[in-house]
């Protein structure tokens, strides 16, 4: 057959654009890996920076950014997932009145658009008013809080986690036929049955979709993390923070994470030693990927013995 | 009025009669004032051309119509005595009592057992156990001819079944609301011939405990399975009475046309 030669130049051009995101992405994921695999150790995984490594070159663990790392994308998605999936019900499921549902759609699009650090900035202002102390520590006497903690950092967490799992999870539901709705309220059961056994159920993929997003999201901004969590990264928690009587006072406390770490272990931050921010970015990296795998599966579940 | 089917033990005794039903979608109305009756135990035939009304009737009987937020429906409904566009009408209930088959098989991505427990299953507090409900799954799914197919796949993915045996579980699903009346749309137009006969020899078998309210586009099937018959025409009932004298000696031209096949 014939092939005109615009055709030919647009498969072309088709071929090349996903050939060059293929080496690209490759070239990526085998650095990290080649730079980063030489650093990790259990040592790395497992203590803390040692003391001093304000200089250059020296060395020490990624624990308290790693941990940090977790807290903030648990936290926020405690949040952001409840919070979401509830807005794309609404969204998807009732709609009414109109205006909130324009309005609703209007600040996903918004919270998904605006650059965090401004939300970080928003943060500072209103987490250092006296009276939400709590969520961070009091300043002194003068009626203001520090306004940089893990409460802190994974409150604004939970908002630029939310677009996602709301856009993802109002997709998923849409996906879901409305015969299987009609077929549900035939059978006598009401709005919310509908929504809770049948429709929520049946949208779980794209769900866990949203969430692995949001969970990425979180886990790479850094911008929040260096203003609201102090990006304390030569800070090591105090011992036993993990024990429940200190847990509160860890989660009001300054910390890092993997970002921030990755920032100022890399040539342009103060710390200046590759080899660490490359091991960094590398468990980073596989924290992600593990976190997707593991959701994905999750969600996929297959219904009855075969 | 000739004799009456044997379904039927009392043909003054309506399950469902239907009174001055006018339903339209942003204004442009749909039927236009249908009054219908359904003996209880019958087999009720609804036949018209494609475009006539009849799934839309068919939907305000269990109350889907008003899913869309375009419709506007007056006239009654009577369920028993009692219109069912009363204020107050609890519609779970309602729904429960006139149950509903569609076109298309429409199983829930679930097992077989829990798309037949799905009705059985009332709201969240104590859930009732897997081995106290399987007498009634089990009696549910005989009733719908499908046990004997699927009593050693109970935990099987509804999804894998045949055409068939998809539209026999919704049935069956259908069924363990205990319904009064089931209404059933067109549910053989998406199956091959052998599983719409098991789907008429279940119709036939069923009747005289409930009532069934058929749309179908097959007039053979019509003859063969109904009791009674509504000939619908954009939006108007223009003949109903007993099947055999709808079908065999209609007294309107329009119902004459359509049921030697002239049209529709």
């Amino acid at each position: 057959m014939p092939t005109r030669l615009s055709d030919r130049g647009g498969v072309a051009a088709a071929y090349a654009a996903g050939g060059v995101l293929v080496i690209a992405v490759t070239v990526i994921m085998a650095w990290l890996v080649w730079q980063g695999l030489s650093t990790i150790s259990w040592d790395f995984l497992t203590t803390g920076p040692a003391p001093g490594s304000l200089e250059q070159g020296v060395a020490g663990g990624i624990l308290p950014a790693l941990v940090g790392t977790l807290i903030v994308i648990v936290f926020g998605m405690v949040v952001a997932i409840p919070l979401g999936l509830g807005v794309a019900i609404f969204l998807t499921e009732y709609r009414q009145p109109n205006w909130l549902a324009k309005g609703t759609d209007t600040a996903i699009d918004l919270i998904f658009g605006v650059p965090s650090v401004v939300f970080a900035l928003f943060g500072l202002a209103i987490f250092s008013q006296g009276w939400l102390s709590w969520l961070s520590n009091p300043v002194g006497d003068a009626g203001m809080a520090t306004a940089q903690s893990f409460f802190c950092a994974s409150l604004m967490m939970a908002l630029i986690g939310l677009p996602p799992v709301v856009r993802s999870s109002q997709a998923a539901i849409l996906g879901v036929p409305n015969q299987q709705r009609e077929a549900s309220y035939a059978l006598g059961k009401g709005r919310l049955t509908t929504i809770r056994r049948i429709v929520v159920p049946g949208a779980r993929p794209g769900i866990a979709t949203g969430i692995v997003l949001g969970i990425g999201r979180i886990a790479g901004d850094t911008a929040i993390v260096w203003i609201l969590l102090g990006g304390a990264v030569l800070q090591s928690p105090p011992d036993g923070w993990f024990l429940p009587w200190n847990i509160g006072d860890f989660l009001r406390s300054e910390g890092s994470t993997l970002t921030t770490y990755i920032f100022f272990s890399s040539p342009a931050g103060e710390g200046n030693s590759p080899g660490q921010a490359y091991g960094a970015a590398f468990v980073l990296m596989v924290v992600i990927l593990f976190v997707n795998i593991a959701l994905i599966r999750l969600s996929r579940r297959k219904i009855g013995k075969r | 009025m000739a004799g009456h089917p044997a379904h039927v033990a009392d043909p003054s005794d309506l399950v469902l009669a239907i009174r001055g039903l006018r339903v339209s979608f942003s204004g442009n109305e749909i039927l236009h004032g249908v009054d219908i009756d359904a003996p209880r135990g019958g087999v009720v035939a609804l036949v018209g051309p494609s475009g006539c009304g009849k799934t839309t009737l068919l939907r305000s009987v269990n109350r889907l119509t008003e899913l869309a937020p375009t419709a506007s429906i007056t006239g009654e409904v009577q369920l028993d005595g009692s219109n069912i566009y009363d204020r107050g009408t609890d519609l779970n209930l309602l729904r429960r009592r006139i149950g509903m088959v569609f076109q298309q098989p429409n199983p829930f991505p679930m097992t077989i057992f829990d798309n037949v427990a799905f009705a059985m299953r009332e709201q969240a507090k104590s859930r009732p156990s897997r081995s106290s409900l399987l007498p009634a799954v089990e009696d549910v799914l005989r009733r719908a001819g499908l046990w004997d197919e699927v009593k050693d796949d109970l935990d099987r993915n509804a999804l894998s079944l045949s055409g068939g045996q998809q539209q026999r579980l919704c049935i069956a699903r259908t069924l363990a609301a205990n319904p009064e009346v089931i209404l059933m749309d067109e549910p053989c137009s998406a199956l091959d011939p052998r599983s719409t006969a098991r789907i008429e020899e279940l119709i036939v078998q069923l009747a005289g405990s409930l009532t069934i309210v058929i749309v179908t586009h097959n007039l053979a099937q019509a003859k063969r399975i109904g009791d009674y018959a509504a000939y619908l025409l954009n939006g108007d009932v223009i003949e109903q009475g007993l099947a055999q004298q709808v079908f065999e000696d209609p007294t309107e031209q329009s119902t004459r046309d359509f049921v030697s096949g002239m049209f529709g």
